[in-house]
């Protein structure tokens, strides 16, 4: 019986570990990845990886492509990324901290090459419940385009744009850098 | 005495053996075979798919994001045959072009080599040929590493809805020589 009470004791505790493990561990690792990617850039800015970094941050893209980044942070307000994009196949995806994504868009749905995404801090339950129906959104509505609520504080922003030839690589690059990541500070 | 042993035990040998396992299952619980293709794997990224949390897992712990959505990730080690992927070897891959807006297939862990939907060469009846040999061959032609075995990753990027039967036919992969 004794026996019996451990071995089960010992399983418990190896199912607690996997779970942990699978949940936390790869988060972990990929924040430190995130932030070592990008150690020089402050949050809220725009910039291209380095062709040789973007494959090993977004699995679909290959050296060739072009890969944008914006690594926003919600704690002091709103980020507002105002894409400037090439007339050909590109992608927007926005992932959250823990890598959930939570807003993706292509070139077909957007209609056009230059918009923007708003990005706020999705309401929590209790703030959802105290707000006035008059309340925040009644008289600010703006002409921003897209609006992602996100739950997380922090998270990724990338524009993907696959090339089929490695020497339009600089126009699209130069194209690309038009695109901007700000903070709006909270009103 | 016995008690402090038995907890132990319990402690680090659940933590221990919990770990194991959670490295082996992030490594392998998110593939499942592409149905309709031999040989190919598929990450499991679909939302309503239980084994979601090892696919992003093994995404995440190799520093990367996870595809996005729109993505098919399709992975294989072995050739139609059951060929360990070894770069000793030459590689024919062989297949109608995937009707998609976007595929790149390439080679290796650190994609040493990639072939995508801009640069493949096709035939006149849409189908794609490639070779992957250590030294340069005409055609579409992929470099694997310069020693020991390989990946072969296909990701397809918002696959065309084809009528009747919507699975995607991936290449075939034959050895051709060592």
């Amino acid at each position: 019986m004794g026996r019996l009470f451990w071995v089960v004791m010992t399983l418990l505790i190896a199912v607690a570990a996997h779970i942990t493990y699978v949940l936390f561990e790869p988060g972990l690792v990929f924040q430190k990845k995130l932030n070592a990617l990008s150690a020089a850039k402050p949050d809220n800015s725009f910039f291209i990886l380095p062709h040789e970094e973007q494959s090993q941050l977004f699995p679909t893209a290959t050296a060739n492509d072009v890969v944008g980044v914006c690594k926003y942070d919600l704690d002091a307000g709103r980020v507002v990324l105002s894409a400037k994009l090439p007339r050909s196949y590109w992608t927007v995806s926005i992932y959250t901290d823990s890598g959930a994504q939570i807003y993706a868009l292509d070139d077909v749905q957007a209609g056009s090459n230059s918009f923007t995404v708003d990005l706020t801090r999705a309401k929590t339950l209790l703030q959802q419940l105290l707000a006035k129906n008059d309340g925040e959104d009644g008289g600010q509505i703006e002409n921003l385009g897209w609006k992602v609520e996100s739950t997380e504080r922090r998270g990724l922003a990338v524009i993907w744009v696959p090339l089929s030839d490695v020497l339009m690589r600089d126009g699209v690059e130069k194209t690309i850098r038009e695109s901007d990541c700000k903070l709006k500070a909270a009103q | 005495m016995r008690v402090f042993s038995s907890s132990a035990f319990a402690i680090f040998g659940g933590l221990g053996l919990g770990i194991f396992t959670a490295i082996y299952a992030l490594g392998s619980f998110g593939l499942k075979p592409a149905t309709g293709n031999q040989g190919w794997q598929e990450w499991r990224l679909s939302e309503n798919d239980r084994m979601l949390p090892y696919s992003l897992g093994h995404f995440l712990g190799s520093g990367q994001v996870p595809p996005p959505k729109a993505a098919r990730y399709y992975v294989r080690e072995r050739d139609d045959e059951g060929n360990v992927l070894s770069s000793d070897c030459i590689f024919e891959i062989s297949g109608p072009s995937t009707p998609a807006r976007w595929w790149s297939l390439s080679v290796g862990q650190k994609e040493e080599s990639v072939l995508s939907a801009g640069q493949a060469m096709l035939d006149s009846a849409g189908n794609i040929s490639a070779v992957v040999s250590r030294h340069p061959l005409p055609g579409n032609w992929l470099k694997p590493p310069d020693s020991g075995s390989f990946t072969l990753t296909y990701i397809v990027t918002e696959p065309i809805k084809q009528k009747g039967d919507a699975t995607l036919v991936l290449p075939h992969v034959k050895k051709a020589g060592c």
